[in-house]
This record gives C-alpha cells, sequence and structure tokens, in this order.
C-alpha cells in the first residue's frame, strides 16, 4: 500500500525525507561526475582539480583568517548594496502597482534600464564614484534595483481587485487600501522577489570585486587565478554556491514562518 | 416614511472601440425599509452592473440613486457588499475579517464605539454558528463558512442596505439551502435591507420579498413581482402549489424574454450568414463534393 512508487508522476507531491535524499543524491551525482572526469585526465589537473586535492585545500584555507575578512567584507558590500536597493524599491514597486499613472512614467523607462546590461557601467560608476565602497554598492543596487521594482509592482497588480472593492465598500479610503490591502497581500510574493535579488546581488558583488577591489571574496578569486591555484578557486566557488543555498533557505523559510496564511489550504 | 433606496433613471453605456455598449436602459425603481429585493435575469442583463453602481463601484452614465433621500456618491458603508466569490483577507483572522470595517478611519471619524463593534462581531459569529472559528483562517474554512464571514463583515457596520451579487453560486445545493435560511432569519432580524444579485429563481422566490425581472442586454427591468410568502419561511415552501405557481411565471418569463433574444440574434445571423459561412469554407472545395 505503502510502497513508495518508482513511476514519475505530473506534479505529485512526494514525502519530504524522499525529497531531502533526492537532493543529496545530486549533489553526490555532480561530485561523481567531477571526480570521473578528472580521474580520466581529459581536463588539465591545473584546471580541473580533482575533489580530493579541493577537499584537502579547502580545510588549509578556512584554517587561515582571510577566507573569513573576505567574507564579511563581502558579505557587509552585499547587504548594504541590496538594502538600499530594497527600501528605494519597495515603496516605488508598491506606487507603480497601485497608480496606472505613476506606471506610465516609471515603467516603460525602468524596463530599458533593465536592459542595459550592468558590467557596463562600471566605467561610469568607477569614474564617478571611484574604486571604493561607494561603487559596489552602486553596481548591486544598479543591479538589484530595476528588477525589483518591477517584480513588487506585478505583485501589486496580482491582488485581486475584488480584495480592494471589499475595502472600499467597507468604507476604506485610498491610504489604507495601499497600506492594509495591497500591501499585505502582496507581501508574500514581494517577499519572494526579495530572495531570488538577493541572489542576483551576490553576482554583481562578485562582478564588482573582480573589477576594483583590494578584499573581498571575487577579488580573492582574481589573485588566486594570478597565480594559476585553481584548488583555491575552486573552494572559493563552493562557498559561494553554499552561501546562496543557504540565503535561499533562509529566506523561504522565513517566507513559511512570516506568512502562514498563505500556504494554500484545501 | 421616504424609501430607503430610489432608483431614477439609471443607465449604463460602456464605450467600446465599435461603438458603445448599453448595459442597462433608464432603469427606475423604490425599495422600502426592510424589503428584500432579488434582480433575476440572464447572464449579461446588467444586474450586477446596476448592483455594483448602487455599491458605488462603478458610475452610472446617467440617472440618480438616493439611500435615505441622500445621493450616494462612490463606495460606503452605508451600502454593505457581499461578492460572488470568496474575498475574505486572507492574512487575517475571521473574527479580524469581521471587524475589518471598525479598524478604519472612517468608522473612528463617525464616532464609532470599537467595543460595541466587537460584541457585534461575537453575535453575528455566533448568529452565523461560526462562534468556535473566530481565531480560524480564512484557509482552514469551507466555501460556506467563508460565505458566511462575508456576509457578517458587510452587515458588522450595520449598513442601510446589503447587497449581495449571487453569493451563494459557487455553492453545493445542500450548502446553499442552508445558508440561505441563516440570510433570511438574520437580515429579518435585523431588519436589514436587502438588494440580491441571483439567477435561481428558486433562490429569489424563497428569500425575496420582491423580484425584479432583467430582460437580456441591453437590461431593463420587464416585471416587478411581489413575493407574498410571509417572513417566517421554511423549505416546504418550495413545495407549495403557491410556490410553484410562481416559480411556473417567474421562468416562462425569463424564457419569454431569452427567446426574444435569440429570434433578434437569429434573425441577424440570417442576414450576415451568406459572408460568413464563406470564410468557414472555401467555396470551390463545396461545389467539388456537391458535384
Amino acid at each position: 500500500m505503502n510502497q513508495p512508487s518508482l513511476t514519475l508522476q505530473l506534479r505529485r507531491n512526494i514525502p519530504t525525507r524522499r525529497y531531502r535524499v533526492l537532493a543529496v543524491v545530486g549533489f553526490a551525482l555532480c561530485l561523481a561526475v567531477w571526480g570521473l572526469i578528472s580521474a580520466s585526465a581529459i581536463v588539465d589537473p591545473v584546471f580541473l582539480p580533482s575533489p580530493v586535492t579541493v577537499a584537502h585545500t579547502m580545510t588549509e584555507i578556512f584554517s587561515d583568517q582571510t577566507i573569513w575578512s573576505d567574507l564579511w567584507v563581502s558579505f557587509v558590500r552585499v547587504t548594504i548594496g541590496f538594502l538600499l536597493s530594497a527600501v528605494v524599491a519597495l515603496p516605488m514597486g508598491i506606487l507603480i502597482g497601485s497608480f496606472k499613472p505613476i506606471e506610465a512614467i516609471l515603467q516603460p523607462v525602468t524596463e530599458f534600464v533593465r536592459y542595459v546590461p550592468v558590467p557596463a557601467l562600471i566605467p561610469i560608476l568607477m569614474v564617478t564614484l571611484g574604486i571604493g565602497e561607494e561603487s559596489k554598492w552602486a553596481l548591486i543596487f544598479i543591479g538589484t534595483y530595476f528588477q525589483l521594482v518591477l517584480m513588487v509592482a506585478d505583485e501589486v497588480r496580482r491582488v485581486p481587485y475584488e480584495l480592494l472593492q471589499v475595502a472600499q465598500t467597507l468604507g476604506a479610503k485610498r491610504g489604507e487600501i495601499i497600506s492594509r490591502v495591497l500591501w499585505r497581500s502582496a507581501m508574500p510574493g514581494i517577499f519572494d522577489a526579495l530572495r531570488l535579488c538577493n541572489g542576483w546581488a551576490w553576482t554583481y558583488l562578485i562582478v564588482a570585486e573582480l573589477v576594483a577591489a583590494n578584499e573581498g571574496l571575487g577579488f580573492r578569486i582574481l589573485k588566486f587565478s594570478r597565480f594559476l591555484q585553481t584548488p583555491k578557486i575552486w573552494v572559493y566557488l563552493i562557498l559561494l554556491g553554499a552561501i546562496g543555498l543557504l540565503l535561499d533557505l533562509l529566506f523561504r523559510a522565513l517566507n513559511r514562518r512570516l506568512f502562514k496564511w498563505a500556504e494554500s489550504g484545501k | 416614511m421616504k424609501p430607503i433606496l430610489e432608483v431614477q433613471d439609471v443607465s449604463k453605456v460602456y464605450p467600446s472601440d465599435n461603438g458603445n455598449v448599453e448595459a442597462l436602459r433608464p432603469t427606475s425603481f423604490k425599495v422600502e425599509r426592510g424589503e428584500f429585493v432579488t434582480l433575476i435575469g440572464p447572464s449579461g442583463c446588467g444586474k450586477t452592473t446596476m448592483l455594483f453602481m448602487l455599491a458605488g463601484l462603478e458610475e452610472p452614465t446617467d440617472g440618480l440613486m438616493l439611500v435615505n433621500g441622500r445621493q450616494a456618491i462612490g463606495p460606503g458603508a452605508d451600502r454593505g457588499m457581499v461578492f460572488q466569490n470568496y474575498t475574505l483577507y486572507p492574512w487575517l483572522t475571521v473574527a479580524q475579517n469581521v471587524l475589518f470595517s471598525a479598524t478604519l478611519k472612517t468608522f473612528r471619524q463617525d464616532g464609532g464605539d470599537l467595543k460595541a463593534a466587537n460584541e457585534r462581531c461575537d453575535a453575528l459569529l455566533y448568529l452565523m454558528g461560526l462562534e468556535a472559528f473566530a481565531k480560524a483562517y480564512p484557509r482552514e474554512l469551507s466555501g460556506g463558512m467563508k460565505q458566511r464571514v462575508a456576509i457578517a463583515r458587510a452587515l458588522l457596520p450595520r449598513p442601510a442596505i446589503l447587497l449581495m451579487d449571487e453569493p451563494f453560486g459557487a455553492l453545493d445545493a445542500q450548502t446553499r439551502e442552508e445558508i440561505q435560511q441563516l440570510t433570511a432569519l438574520l437580515t429579518r432580524h435585523e431588519g436589514t435591507t436587502v438588494l440580491m444579485v441571483t439567477h435561481d429563481v428558486d433562490e429569489a422566490l424563497f428569500l425575496s420579498t420582491r423580484t425584479l425581472v432583467f430582460s437580456p442586454r441591453p437590461g431593463r427591468i420587464v416585471e416587478d413581482i411581489s413575493v407574498p410568502f410571509g417572513e417566517v419561511r421554511t423549505l416546504d415552501l418550495k413545495l407549495t402549489p403557491e410556490f410553484i405557481s410562481l416559480k411556473r411565471r417567474m421562468l416562462g418569463l425569463l424564457r419569454r424574454e431569452s427567446d426574444a433574444n435569440r429570434q433578434d440574434y437569429l434573425q441577424r445571423l440570417l442576414q450576415v450568414q451568406e459572408p460568413e459561412i464563406s470564410h468557414v469554407h472555401p467555396r470551390p472545395k463545396a461545389r467539388k463534393e456537391s458535384q
């Protein structure tokens, strides 16, 4: 009866435990493929060191102070840039999603800027803001703001119109409808948009640090590459992936905790 | 005494790319305090448009709507509304949903008493059989329960008129009868004036004291039928000859109107038949087959 079925059923849920086991299997498969490729020596070990070498390097690197300071510097940068972006994008997105004239003024311009490749702005940012922290915050801000503001506006527009109408018939005025209906209803979706943008913020952080920095994860990767220390690069790449995954899980767990009401019921 | 609602020559025309669409012809009617009026008619007959205009959610193209002798402009808590779909706020508990109107600025400005509102909320939930669910979230409720909460929420500010747009349409037959009886009980008990849109003749006759029958688009009132079944009604009423004969009369009316409409459409279809057909079946091929 309770035999786990091995057939793939369209969109059917599976038990959490099995989900986790399969996730671990996914990682194990990657590791196995990596091990096989490096053992078969198709790729020069200078570029693709074996998992064992990387594991050794990892213990080395983590016993040193440098990685922790790199991590801290990068984390502070990304958090400042991301928070600045969120603080502006949330109210702007809510305004764009709430009022069509504001949408008409701001959305097409935002879409335009969104398609300008952000790394192409680096030369201008460095000229205007220098190579200090400000240019890195600015790059992360630009990289995430224009995405986030549109996602927030979308979430606000997705709120069923009838929820607004109900509020009106109960005596709510415009401001109250925005703060008590639109914002509240869109919150879980907006929180999810923040999760996605946080991932992009890390990407732009590394881009910024690769170009001009004297500390941070991206800077260190560039430095390792100058000395052809590929095992160390791999350790940093794995660390970046792990940070991303961790933050993602954190956002998701918080989302579930904060917005229990949004879970689909019966 | 003044009627609680006076509708004078209210009409609605929607502008569209291929000319204007007349949704509702100039319509007039009056509703006395405590009446339960149903608006019935085929889909697209403008009955829902009428209701939304009364709620202040849509503007009439022309005409005047007076509530208690004063012109109703825009939405307000004096006209409560229950929608066809479930419209509870999922982030609020049942009690918080019902109390929503009492937490708004207008409530404070009008000198509302929050303590009294709380007591009224408790009473309404009790009457609706929902007292055990005060702290539950909407996702934990069945469809019928959600709609009962929506009714309680609309009734909390003691609206002059309760407007309902096919509120029981999505419910199964048994739940619908239960909630119909509850609604009748509650609104009669409070003396609430109700305007309800429905396309269910049984529902209209069982609940209302009066039924306005609308014609297909462009809508107008073709008949104003009073439903003389007294105050207290049980489900057995639906089996009485009086009920059935009135039901037959109303079904006849609705059919006559839709038949007339269908004839009209058929006429129009026949006039455009030639080019229409030639689009669907290329002529040469059809000819070949016939030879």
